[in-house]
């Protein structure tokens, strides 16, 4: 048996109570294997009495008190957010690095060239002179890559026009920008590879010109995308799994894993899949869970567009394979078709016309796809004083008892979470096996610490389906998709190809939400609140619950939201 | 868009820089009552410190997680009592005035102000759509929007911070934070692209443009007494030319021998072309611009202008979204005090022997190849005592001496090292503008003060330069002597050059990014 059935089975009470294990969580009675990892310490501070704070003067973690610190909820209720230790090797790592980047610094002015621009994992650059473990290098190369200024010299741009720079504010289609020059300068908000500001959204898919031609995409946080890649391998090796038994006559199909049902679909004798009915997921059964519409299901492939569409950088594997297989690549998604197709009509190594090849080899998406899996996840960690405590708790209820969580659904269970990223090319062809375990960078790695569960909790809350948002969200076009798959994979069964509709949104993980603002797929909600009432579609009877409650339910909700945070590690601005 | 509404506004353009003059002049002009005691400056962070010291780390990462829990709980009883936080912020000038509200409170409050997003409650935008307004543009309240329109603006953007936060509090931005200055309120390209500038040190430029300001028009007062018609007298500030006066033939004071400075004679430190004479101003205009929050002391403006600066809403609420008093003066001044008191941009010394070797060579570089005749290395500044209110006899007046005294010295220095003489130059053809900004000439921008320069990349004015050597050869102008002095150079004789400009550095600190 599985162990996500074995999962649901121990939890059906609280299954029928709030349609998720979360609610077991709050109501602690529910669940027995919750409980010991409350008993075992996961009550926060605040609650704790005699160092109880009075309500009037919230008094938090306070820098002279002694023993442990704050604790929260990592990736299981209860776990502590980080202990003593973990606090001492963070800093010790953080000032290495600092220093590191210090001496880089001088390093490039004195060599330009010899520079951040150039991290490749396979390179020689001062820090990885430091470092032979071939997972740490490919962080630490991502991690530059990340950080970079980039410039013409390394592919920035395009040669369309004859702007220094090349930069447009407003994308052309899906060629892009370039936007922006570097990664980190949308993704700062709340820390680093946060979410960006509203003055950072990417105007997409527009003219090039006009900013109201475009569709607004506010950059969203990038901590935990490791998990979430994991997750929706492991739901997608399940659908397909569901889909390749043969049967003699044409059979419907129910899609539901953990507890989400991602639509029907029907099995012909003849190796189709009937997927007509089918909104949440792509045909291809794919989960795409990156992306405000669902468009990629590796970080990978996301970054791959992110450095077309915002920098300007070319994917060498993508470049190569069009001049093999033309833009009608198979296997790809959507969207890495749409790259595809307006990467230019340059020479085919270089389509953007800009005389620099290679701008983005596959060890470069190696070490950035490396870097972001490994990314720290969001956490649980609720407030201190007692009443905003006690706030906290009714929020989370009203979480569940307003329909938040039918979509939002606060956990899912990781099987294995292990990922092996695969290179593009004979170069990386040594695939890197990244263990959230233990593996995970600049914060506390992946852990159960319930006795009873075997699996990998992750509190995302998001069942990654796409859902109908209603016509006040809709973005202006509609969005790329993918064709639907013959079952098992055996060739493409060449339905016609349907379009993400434009009021499709996928279900935006809410961990981390409190760093995250401004809110939703354009950053137009820029409270909580306004996020919240600005549902609409399939969420509209979950708004109206939550309209109907009274105010200060309704901000018991807001308090909850706002303890989806990262976790308190200190960072140093550079 | 109404023709007679654009031409307009292309009228009130022109105007926009004498309205700012005039702010400028009743900001210091005006007194009431006796002045403010003087208040040492308490650095946001530990000057004497300079850097990152590892020793204690533990104990520094231990304050700054108490910070941050204290600071979120403070946002999440915001929601959870409305008003608990916002009303604290709004602090009232009248209270800083009597002392009821202190420095570190002024500061905790001015550093909130900077990092929290403004809401549409707390004024964000505009509600002139509803008005059909045609400055407004197509989109409802708060109209946030990516490109401004002309020079009322935007909004684009929701907290302070969202732009000044490359390499800490107060930094500059990115490329993608460029604002759209003087746009359609749709195409960027139409618009006047302007990077987000580093403020720190923001009080110590107000205050050394100000006595230069004075130096000059000191001169031009005896200038016009003694000059005879046809002579021509050369204007000097803390040694910086400012070009000469002359007396006309017809006995009238000849301004056309100015140079990198309005005929008002007020050097203005802030924005790329230098538009703005004090930091309050600078954030005034901000506000409004960049958050659609206004003031109270902008509502001052009356007259033609104010209908397409501020809006034509009723008269205590010009944009027109139902909130009055968005920014009450002791906000502007709490804000004001905060960017004050940001350290100074370091100079960075380094440990390692081959680069530490070079630093020296490369500032004798900096002077020889002719960087030093427009980035001047230091000024002297003479009085460190800066008034930050709304007027001269409100608070708070800061000594600004503790940012100006480094690590173990007792005295402050008496020269500031920012790197910039302070006025416009000519930067030729390729860095120019289509057009004319407040007055200033389409290839005319300030010398930006390199202190800090290696903490805010991308650099020039649109940020269309990535790396510092990059910035050095889009030089022009009066600056072409030395870009090609400096790209006569071989790249390891340009080395140390790179290397001391990487030196200009900021403090850094352990913490929570906003």
């Amino acid at each position: 048996m599985p162990l996500w059935t074995r999962l649901h089975r121990r939890s059906a009470p609280a299954q029928q109570l709030g349609g998720s294990l979360f609610f077991s969580w709050l109501f602690p009675g529910l669940f027995p294997g919750l409980i010991l990892g409350l008993l075992s310490g996961c009550q926060p501070r605040g609650a704790v009495p005699g160092q109880a704070a009075s309500a009037a003067t919230p008094a938090p973690y306070s820098a002279t008190a002694r023993g442990p610190l704050p604790t929260g909820v990592n990736n299981a209720p209860g776990a502590l957010l980080y202990s003593e230790t973990d606090l001492r090797r963070y800093l010790d790592e953080l000032m290495a690095n600092v220093a590191l980047k210090r001496v880089e610094r001088l390093s490039v002015a004195v060599e330009p060239g010899e520079g951040p621009e150039e991290a490749h994992p396979k390179l020689y650059s001062p820090r990885l002179r430091e470092n032979v473990d071939p997972i740490e290098a490919h962080f630490n190369a991502g991690e530059e890559f990340f950080e970079a200024e980039l410039t013409t010299f390394t592919g920035y741009g395009d040669g369309f026009s004859n702007r220094y720079r090349q930069t447009h504010r407003v994308h052309s289609g899906a060629h892009g920008g370039p936007d922006s020059t570097s990664c980190r300068s949308c993704h700062h908000r709340g820390g680093d590879d946060g979410a960006g500001e509203y003055n950072e959204n990417a105007l997409t898919a527009g003219d090039g010109h006009s900013a109201f031609a475009a569709q607004e995409r506010n950059p969203p946080a990038l901590g935990g995308g490791g998990a979430i890649q994991i997750l929706a391998a492991e739901i997608t090796a399940e659908l397909r799994k569901r889909v390749s038994a043969p049967y003699k006559d044409p059979i419907p199909v129910n899609l539901t894993v953990q507890g989400v049902d991602f639509g029907d679909v029907t099995l012909f004798p003849d190796g189709r899949v009937g997927t007509d009915k089918l909104t949440a997921i792509d045909p291809d059964l794919v989960v795409r869970p990156f992306g405000w519409k669902g468009t990629h299901s590796t970080l990978r492939r996301f970054a791959e567009e992110a450095f077309q569409v915002h920098h300007g950088l070319q994917s060498e594997a993508l470049a190569l394979r069009r001049t093999v297989f033309g833009t009608e690549l198979f296997g790809a998604s959507a969207a890495t078709r749409a790259v595809l197709s307006q990467q230019g009509d340059g020479p085919p190594l270089d389509p953007d016309r800009d005389n620099i090849i290679n701008e983005l080899s596959s060890a470069k998406l190696q070490g950035i796809a490396t870097y972001l899996t490994l990314l720290p996840l969001p956490v649980i960690d609720p407030p201190r004083s007692p009443d905003l405590l006690a706030a906290w708790r009714d929020g989370g209820a009203v979480f569940s008892a307003v329909g938040c969580a039918s979509c939002h659904k606060p956990m899912w269970s990781i099987k294995n979470p292990v990922w092996t990223e695969h290179g593009d090319d004979e170069f990386t062809r040594t695939p890197l096996v990244l263990d959230l375990r233990k593996d995970i960078r600049n914060g506390p790695p992946l852990r159960n610490l319930d006795i009873v569960v075997l699996d990998y909790p992750v509190f995302i809350f998001s069942d990654l389906k796409r859902h109908d948002m209603g016509p006040e969200l809709a973005d202006k076009y509609p969005g790329p998709s993918a064709k639907a798959p013959h079952a098992g994979d055996r060739g493409s069964q060449g339905s016609a190809e349907k379009p993400i509709p434009s009021s499709y949104f996928l279900t935006r993980p809410l961990w981390g939400v409190a760093d995250s603002g401004p809110y939703l797929h354009d950053g137009r909600a820029l409270t909580l609140h306004d996020a919240i009432v600005q549902h609409g579609g399939e969420a509209q009877k979950a708004q109206q619950a939550y309209l109907a409650l009274p105010a200060q339910k309704q901000r018991a909700l807001q308090v909850f939201l706002m303890s989806l945070t990262r976790q308190a590690l200190p960072e140093v601005a550079q | 868009v109404s023709f007679a509404a654009m031409s307009k506004m292309q009228a009130a353009k022109a105007v926009v820089a004498a309205a700012v003059s005039v702010g400028t002049l009743v900001l210091g002009g005006c007194t009431r009552g006796p002045r403010q005691p003087v208040q040492q400056v308490v650095p946001v962070y530990d000057v004497g410190q300079r850097s990152l010291q590892p020793q204690d780390v533990l104990a520094e990462a231990r304050r700054t997680i108490a910070d941050r829990y204290a600071k979120r709980e403070r946002r999440m009883r915001e929601i959870w009592e409305p008003g608990s936080l916002w009303n604290y912020l709004r602090v009232e000038q009248r209270d800083i005035d009597r002392r009821a509200v202190t420095l570190p409170t002024l500061l905790d409050i001015g550093q909130e102000l900077f990092t929290i997003d403004f809401g549409t409650a707390q004024g964000l935008g505009n509600g002139l759509f509803a008005r059909k307004n045609p400055i407004a543009g197509k989109s409802p309240a708060p109209n946030l929007r990516h490109v401004q329109g002309h020079e009322f603006g935007g909004p684009d953007a929701t907290r302070c911070v969202a732009c000044h936060h490359t390499n800490g509090l107060g930094g500059a931005g990115f490329m993608i934070d460029n604002t759209f200055l003087d746009g359609d309120g749709e195409h960027p390209d139409g618009a006047l692209a302007r990077n987000p500038k580093p403020l720190l040190g923001a009080a110590v430029l107000q205050q050394l443009a100000a006595e230069m300001t004075e130096e000059l028009r000191a001169q031009a007062t005896a200038a016009a007494r003694s000059l005879k018609p046809g002579q021509q007298q050369p204007l000097l500030a803390k040694g910086v030319s400012f070009g000469s006066l002359g007396m006309s033939d017809r006995g009238r004071i000849d301004f056309s021998g100015l140079r990198g400075v309005g005929q008002d004679l007020v050097v203005r430190p802030f924005g790329w072309k230098g538009t703005t004479a004090t930091l309050r101003q600078t954030i005034v205009e901000a506000l409004q611009q960049n958050l659609g929050i206004q003031a109270e002391e902008l509502l001052q403006v009356q007259g033609p202008l104010r209908a397409v600066l501020l809006g034509d809403g009723p008269p205590d609420d010009p944009d027109a979204d139902g909130v009055t008093r968005e920014a009450t003066e002791g906000m502007v001044t709490a804000l004001t005090t905060f960017i004050a008191s940001l350290p100074l941009p370091v100079e960075e010394a380094t440990e390692h022997s081959t680069y530490a070797m070079q630093l020296g060579r490369g500032a004798e570089l900096f002077e020889k190849i002719g960087c030093a005749s427009c980035h001047v290395p230091e000024l002297p500044l003479q009085n460190p005592v800066v008034t930050l209110g709304p007027t001269v006899s409100s608070g708070p007046r800061l000594d600004l001496s503790p940012l100006l005294t480094p690590a173990g010295m007792a005295t402050r220095q008496k020269t500031v090292r920012l790197y910039s003489d302070l006025r416009r130059h000519d930067m030729g053809k390729e860095l120019a503008e289509p057009r004319n900004y407040r007055g200033v000439g389409r290839s005319y921008w300030l010398t930006p003060p390199l202190w800090g320069l290696s903490a805010s990349a991308p650099y020039m004015h649109d940020g269309r330069a990535g790396s510092i050597e990059a910035a050095i050869l889009m030089h022009g102008g009066e600056a072409e002597p030395a870009m090609k002095a400096y790209n006569a150079l071989q790249s390891d004789e340009g080395a140390p050059l790179r290397l001391f400009l990487q030196s200009l550095g900021r403090p850094q600190k352990l913490e929570f990014k906003p």
